[in-house]
């Protein structure tokens, strides 16, 4: 027995040999040539679906810009990244851990729970955040928290909107009937919040049912069948592709010819191949993004060969590939346009976040997505409706301006403090 | 239990005495000082580090009366947590009370709840009182989820400011480590205190055996609703300071994860002892800090562009497997471990007590 515990303290002292200098030196040996973003998420439980392939689009867009545009202004970009695994004690030792680093300066995180137990501290402490987080207590009042991807009523708006244009309201003589088919959390609930249920009842729209359902549906029957008995023809929820799957086949297997809709997180690669020809022009998505099946655009060529040349499988390349990429071009972007005015000496969150709010309405990020960032506005706010169709999604409309949904209380544009900024070093 | 040779008790008080040796009260004593002057030397990161154990630490040590001293397994004592936070932070934002007030709601609300959910144990035991608390985590957080949405506010969250006294702001770590650590002191010195007292020692004879416990005269069913009031008493108070800490409050932070956790620190720091608690719930909050710094480093080694699928994981992984060794290995925790290491040091040279 003792001879094996000294065999395992051997081998762990070897291990460490391994890991630990690489643990100490990684940061030295970067020193003078890299500029470090901090990422954390929940990578291994209910959420690792879209953070896993977000840190494998950062990656991947790092490695892109490092090998093939030679970094930004001369230095190499690396992401240091942790998983807290749902767990909010995890991700607060997290940001005091690097929070007292001098280079926090851009976090990229996906979680409106963080985001909204650390609003404030992002604040004080000069962090620009870039999250995939949208509740609306997580990004507003407008602060340091800017996001990837539309408020969460909003989505919904562009669906409501959609459908009611859709509608044959002469031929029916009825308006259409919506049910909700959503998570009992706070992200499956933001769809369900006053100020979007009044949307959907100024766009004649009938609420006729609402459900909550489990992330792995096991009887997609039963919820199907009340809300088809309810009458309704359209079902929306903020649901993922792992509950929509079964929801379109049992559909299509029940034949009540009931439309979906979904936010951005519905909107994903592993749906069509899950769900095959149940998918087909039967649920509707949001989001900001170019497709992967818009193959001439620019953006989609490129991503897709970085991503051929890293070795990535199709269900690498889901929905938070994407999302990442676009946390690491805003960085990008943001040093190519402060660098040279401040130097790097003279970065630091406060100048970032003024780059960002002087970004405006729609600003371009390399043709993926358009953001809009103004001192009042932390959200795009131009997204599109897509579909599947031939086994891949497909635009269904054009980009359409959100309505901007949010409550009165949360509005207004950031006030800046007279304090001076947090001294920051880049190194 | 041994003691130092030469130490001798001559009145029922001395022989009680939790601090029995002047070497004792001078290692007390220093790491009291060491725990106030912490903040003077160590980062805002370690300083969290010691807020959110003691939070922990605060509801472990509530988890340890019921089910450590008293016999009544919980897991679902993450949902009084959530009482006691809900509690502050709605009598923070709906009714403008001061937090130091909502502290003390916080632990009478959780307490009253823990009663209620603590009825069941007059007729289960065991596994059948284990799935009630069970459901005591559903229904509670179903509640918050759905009840009275003005208040409770289950979509957007309810923020919560933190405190204000006499000028001092509690909003840096430096302060509100002071706030937590205090209470968790009086906490613990108060959960070592209650089992050697008339309430502590029916809890133990309740769980050692009922039946007896009711031969010689406890009135089990009342006192198992004690231990119900007393240990979600603890969980109310953490839940305060939780509420507090993050300023934000909202049901994903309340999950089922956390109270099975809260009972892996009991395993693993050894059930039944104040010391365990306190064992466990440092040890593995060290496991988690330890596994998101090393698991990113571990998976680069293997593959720097696959460390995304390789790294995550290793939290959970890690967490089951010292539980799992621990039941394995030690069952009796970390506690005895230590009383271990006590009994050599004083016995040393010699490997027994003669």
């Amino acid at each position: 027995m003792k001879k094996g515990i000294w065999t395992i303290g051997v081998a762990l002292a070897v291990i460490s040999l391994f890991v630990f200098p690489q643990w100490g030196s990684s940061p030295t040996a970067a020193k003078d040539e890299t500029f470090t973003m901090y990422f954390f998420a929940d990578m291994s439980r209910g959420f690792a679906t879209t953070n896993v392939p977000r840190l494998l689009g950062i990656q991947d867009t790092l490695h892109w810009i490092n090998k093939h545009k030679g970094g930004v202004q001369g230095r190499k970009l690396r992401v240091e990244w942790a998983d807290h695994t749902n767990d909010l004690s995890v991700a607060a030792t997290l940001y005091e851990r690097w929070r007292t680093k001098k280079n926090f300066i851009f976090l990229a995180v996906c979680g409106s729970q963080e985001n909204e137990a650390f609003h404030d501290r992002y604040g004080e402490d000069e962090v620009v955040v870039s999250s995939c987080g949208v509740s609306e207590t997580g990004m507003y009042p407008a602060g340091y928290a800017f996001a990837t991807i539309p408020l969460y009523s909003d989505q919904f708006a562009n669906f409501a909107d959609y459908i009611t244009a859709k509608w044959d309201w002469k031929g029916k003589n009825r308006p259409p009937k919506l049910a909700f088919m959503t998570y009992d959390i706070p992200y499956g609930r933001a769809c369900l919040q006053p100020l979007v249920l009044e949307y959907a009842k100024k766009k004649g729209i009938e609420i006729v049912d609402t459900q909550f359902i489990p992330i792995v549906i096991v009887d997609a029957t039963t919820p199907l069948t009340r809300a088809k008995k309810a009458g309704a023809d359209y079902v929306y929820g903020q649901l993922t592709y792992i509950t929509l799957g079964p929801l379109l086949k049992e559909n299509e297997k029940l034949g009540y010819g009931l439309k979906f809709g979904t936010n951005n997180f519905g909107v994903d690669e592993p749906l069509p191949l899950i769900a095959g020809k149940s998918a087909e022009g039967t649920v509707f998505g949001t989001t900001p993004y170019k497709l992967w099946s818009e193959k001439n655009e620019p953006i989609i060529q490129t991503l897709s060969k970085v991503a051929e040349e890293v070795g990535r499988r199709r269900k690498d390349l889901a929905n938070g590939y994407f999302l990442g990429v676009a946390n690491v071009l805003t960085l990008y972007d943001i040093l190519n346009q402060t660098v040279p005015k401040v130097g790097w000496n003279g970065i630091n969150g406060r100048v970032v976040r003024r780059q960002l709010e002087s970004w405006g309405k729609d600003y371009d990020l390399h043709g993926l997505v358009k953001f809009d960032y103004t001192p009042e506005l932390r959200t795009p706010m131009v997204a599109r409706l897509v579909e599947v169709k031939n086994g891949q999604w497909v635009p269904a409309t054009d980009y359409n301006r959100m309505p901007g949904i949010l409550r009165n209380d949360l509005r207004g544009a950031y006030k800046e403090p007279s304090t001076p900024p947090k001294a920051k070093t880049v190194f | 239990m041994d003691r130092p040779a030469g130490i001798f008790d001559i009145r029922y008080e001395q022989d009680m005495a939790v601090i029995r040796t002047a070497p004792q009260w001078v290692c007390l004593i220093g790491f009291l000082i060491l725990l106030a002057a912490l903040p003077l030397f160590a980062d805002s990161y370690f300083l969290s580090f010691m807020i959110l154990t003691g939070i922990a630490l605060i509801a472990v040590l509530g988890l340890n009366i019921l089910t450590g001293f008293a016999g009544q397994i919980s897991i679902g004592h993450q949902a009084f947590v959530a009482v006691g936070a809900y509690t502050t932070a709605v009598l923070m934002d709906s009714f403008h009370w001061n937090f130091w007030a909502t502290v003390p709601m916080a632990g009478v609300a959780a307490a009253a709840v823990g009663v209620l959910f603590g009825l069941p144990s007059f007729r289960l035991k065991m596994l059948y009182l284990t799935m009630s608390t069970l459901a005591a985590q559903f229904i509670i957080m179903a509640f918050f989820s759905h009840a009275f949405p003005d208040y409770f506010r289950a979509v957007s969250g309810i923020r919560v400011s933190r405190p204000e006294l006499l000028g001092i702001d509690f909003r840096e770590n430096e302060a509100f480590y002071y706030v937590v650590i205090g209470i968790t002191v009086i906490m613990t010195y108060f959960s070592r205190n209650l089992v050697r007292g008339r309430l502590g020692r029916a809890f133990v004879a309740i769980r050692d055996n009922d039946l007896a416990g009711e031969v010689i005269g406890i009135n089990v069913a009342r006192y198992k609703l004690y231990a119900f009031a007393t240990g979600c008493f603890y969980a109310g108070i953490s839940g305060s300071l939780h509420a507090s800490y993050y300023r934000m409050v909202n049901p994903p932070q309340f999950p089922i994860d956390v109270s099975i956790w809260y009972l892996g620190c009991l395993i693993v720091g050894g059930m039944g002892t104040t010391i365990g608690a306190i064992f466990g719930v440092f040890f593995l909050r060290i496991i988690k800090e330890f596994v998101t710094i090393i698991s990113p480093i571990l998976a680069d080694l293997v593959s720097p562009l696959d460390a995304p699928k390789i790294g995550p994981g290793l939290g959970i992984i890690s967490w089951a497997l010292v539980v799992v060794l621990f039941l394995i290995f030690e069952p009796r925790g970390l506690a005895h471990t230590w009383e271990v290491l006590k009994s050599r040091f004083r016995h040393w040279p010699f490997k027994f007590s003669i």
